[in-house]
């Protein structure tokens, strides 16, 4: 988001004779986020005599006004998008409480019956019902996205399913960088990015917290991105 | 009803079943309904109505028959 402000304000005063002080906000309804910034654009000459923009960015909290305009756009857009979004009062705080304890599986599918009803029911009766008629309607996807912006993907029943539930569809969890959550009794083998330090920490302290243990093999970034080589000992 | 979805969701009835049976039931009163109209014999509707999953499509095809069959000169 920081990047955004710069590039707009570098745009801005390109060239420009005179130092400047913008004040930008960069809102992003899909993820609700709003982030201010006070950028100032100064003007100088550099040793080959050409005259430059020197921009430098700084984080100042974000008006209450626009947190709560956010807030609103953003509930709104949960609800016309077709992600279901679970909150934290539902229990589940995250992907891997449902890839690592199968039993919250059906936990979840009852707590999306309960507080999605309508979505529920269309989604399952368009694919059992539908689906009997018309394969291209039978075991749909729908992406279920947590409020630590983990997701996962739950598949529609058809009527060769056993019973009238979304099941979860297996390794199909996903941490807010993309990368792979592992299914209880899956390996973590493999290379992840992480966009900042506090996903990597995250990640690694879940890996603990369920009992996996592993070994980072090699640690490095890759444009500005943390990336981390692990490979797994055993399970506890 | 919500008894039936209930067994549904905890799978006491399967879902075929519950497709199967309400294929019948949707067949069963299109068929009907166009046999009436049309002056058809209602047992040939009836018993298009009754193989699950065909039946739908026997309708349709009834339906169609319906539409664009001529009536025979007597």
């Amino acid at each position: 988001m920081q990047s955004k402000a710069f590039n707009k304000i570098a745009n801005l005063t390109d060239n420009d004779s005179m130092s400047s002080v913008h004040n930008t906000h960069v809102i992003s309804v899909s993820t609700g986020v709003v982030k201010s910034f006070v950028v100032s654009s100064q003007p100088r000459i550099n040793r080959h005599g050409e005259l430059e923009t020197l921009i430098s960015t700084q984080a100042i909290p974000a008006p209450s006004y626009l947190v709560n305009q956010t807030s609103v756009a953003w509930n709104q857009y949960k609800e016309k998008s077709s992600k279901l979004f679970v909150p934290i009062e539902s229990g589940f705080e995250s992907a891997w409480s449902i890839t690592q304890n199968t039993s919250n599986r059906s936990r979840l599918d009852d707590w999306l019956e309960e507080n999605h009803s309508i979505n529920y029911w269309s989604r399952q009766i368009s694919s059992t019902f539908g689906g009997a008629l018309w394969s291209p309607l039978a075991g749909t996807e729908w992406e279920i996205v947590f409020s630590d912006d983990s997701s996962l993907i739950m598949v529609a029943s058809t009527t060769t399913s056993s019973r009238l539930k979304l099941s979860y569809k297996a390794m199909s969890a996903e941490d807010a960088d993309g990368n792979r959550i592992p299914d209880a009794g899956m390996s973590v083998q493999g290379e992840y990015t992480f966009s900042n330090e506090r996903n990597l920490s995250n990640f690694l302290g879940k890996l603990s917290r369920y009992g996996i243990r592993y070994v980072v093999v090699h640690s490095g970034s890759v444009g500005g991105r943390k990336r981390v080589t692990i490979t797994d000992i055993s399970r506890y | 009803m919500y008894d039936i979805l209930a067994m549904l969701r905890s799978g006491e009835i399967h879902p075929m079943h519950a497709v199967a049976v309400f294929t019948i039931l949707v067949s069963m009163s299109i068929n009907v309904i166009v046999s009436k109209v049309k002056g058809y014999k209602v047992r040939y509707a009836i018993a298009a109505a009754l193989p699950p999953y065909l039946n739908i499509w026997f309708s349709v095809g009834y339906i169609l028959m319906a539409i664009f069959k001529k009536k025979q000169s007597q």
